[in-house]
């Protein structure tokens, strides 16, 4: 296969696979768009200089083209606003409190990156163990942590909802 | 097995296509768009990186890591732990040590890394191993920087004997302000202050609170000024001679971009983890 051949497979492969993980953590379809085709445009470059095209690189380049855009558009206050108000700023309010969401969002970013791979970036146990760089077992071992702290957190959530 | 946690998680999915789906047209016009350009530039020729080269790159970090970074350390009257976490958690300001003595490693290493450079000449392409016994410090931890050929650096520290379960990292517990952090407290003005940023991003993504006590933090920076409003973000500019540019999203919600930033001891987009040697179930 040629290399230009090579790439569209491997295109085709993973484009659809990233577009979701862009969609689950940018605010709008055309902006998780917009990073899937940064990612690739990235992954071209970098292939034509020689470089190697893994899952795990693709899945970590996405990561920082993400990590320069919106993460999310939840709050509205200008920064300008924030940086001249005296005292403490409380942060606002998300827009979904669902529980289980505000629950994720109370864990350490690790168990939320397992969870997300596992339950909604439809990742398999191997290639979640490629991109974090551990062995099948272990992440089976973090996944099962990281619920078990989350049902805590949804405990106690639950129980702040109570009182 | 399922239970109902699974499902509830799993019913909470955010709003997003699988990875199954067919490829959307803008995907298909966006594929060949590259294959063109491919064409125009007559697609080049795939060369690897010479080893030699990846590997003269990896020493010029590890060597001063490995050598002189250790040498500063052991050296160096430093705070007495910089041992993970939650080790150090069990003490009054116990987080704040470590980012202390985590502060003294990155100027040690800073300082070194520069002769470092001047010097590597040989090259190896085996991973630095480390045992490292900082001042004060009972255990031993073990550090280890590698970069894989496809140019993505480790650094995995390890500290033996924790009873703490999965990756550690040293931001755990959150600290409440970013004034706990000695990188800030440290800085005598914006510029610096930015170049210490760019170091903890690298370490870390800053949660909400953490970014709340970033942007009450910047309130406070007399030499640093909004110059530019974009669609998208916010331009923040130094007045003083070591310019800096820091670019926040509009809505508070990141950290977009840092120009002009001293450069990193590690390279971009260095993963760093801190894990416990004996990983323990913790039920």
């Amino acid at each position: 296969m040629s290399d230009s051949g090579w790439f569209a497979e491997f295109y085709r492969q993973h484009y659809r696979l990233v577009l979701t993980v862009a969609q689950q953590r940018l605010a709008s379809f055309p902006d998780s768009e917009d990073a899937a085709a940064e990612v690739f445009r990235i992954a071209w470059t970098h292939y034509c200089a020689g470089g190697d095209l893994t899952l795990p690189w693709l899945y970590q380049t996405l990561r920082n083209v993400i990590g320069n855009r919106y993460r999310s558009i939840r709050r509205q206050e200008a920064l300008t606003e924030r940086l001249t108000t005296e005292g403490g700023i409380s942060p606002a309010p998300r827009d979904d409190n669902d529980d289980l969401y505000l629950a994720l969002s109370e864990l350490k970013e690790d168990d939320r990156e397992v969870l997300a791979m596992h339950y909604w970036e439809d990742l398999t146990g191997r290639e979640i163990a490629g991109i974090l760089r551990v062995s099948e077992t272990a992440v089976r071992l973090r996944i099962m942590r990281a619920k078990r702290r989350l049902r805590r957190q949804l405990d106690a959530i639950a129980e702040r909802n109570v009182s | 097995m399922t239970d109902d946690l699974d499902k509830r998680i799993r019913a909470a999915r955010p709003t997003s296509g699988n990875r199954d789906l067919p490829l959307t047209d803008r995907a298909k016009r966006e594929l060949a768009e590259l294959m063109l350009e491919g064409d125009r530039r007559q697609v080049p020729r795939r060369r690897r990186i010479p080893t030699a080269l990846v590997v003269a790159v990896a020493l010029v970090i590890l060597v001063p890591f490995g050598i002189y970074g250790v040498m500063a350390l052991v050296s160096s009257s430093g705070p007495s732990s910089v041992s993970v976490a939650e080790v150090a958690a069990d003490q009054p300001n116990g987080d704040q040590a470590t980012h202390q003595a985590w502060a003294s490693l990155i100027d040690a290493f800073q300082e070194q890394s520069v002769a470092a450079t001047e010097t590597a000449t040989d090259a190896s392409a085996a991973p630095i191993n480390v045992n490292v016994l900082l001042p004060g410090s009972a255990v031993t931890e073990q550090w280890s920087f590698s970069q894989s050929p496809d140019g993505v650096s480790k650094l995995t520290i390890t500290a033996p004997n924790s009873t703490t379960d999965g990756p550690l990292r040293f931001s755990d517990p959150a600290p409440v302000a970013l004034e706990d952090y000695p990188f800030f407290l440290a800085a005598e003005d914006a510029a610096s202050a930015i170049d210490s940023l760019q170091q903890l991003l690298l370490e870390q993504t800053l949660d909400r609170w953490q970014l709340d006590a970033l942007y009450r933090y910047l309130a406070t920076l007399p030499d640093l000024q909004l110059t530019a409003s974009t669609e998208d973000s916010l331009v923040f500019s130094t007045t003083s001679a070591q310019q800096r540019t820091l670019s926040i999203a509009k809505d508070g919600s990141a950290v977009l971009a840092i120009e002009g930033a001293a450069s990193s001891y590690f390279p971009p987009g260095t993963q760093i983890t801190w894990t416990s040697q004996v990983e323990e179930d913790d039920s």
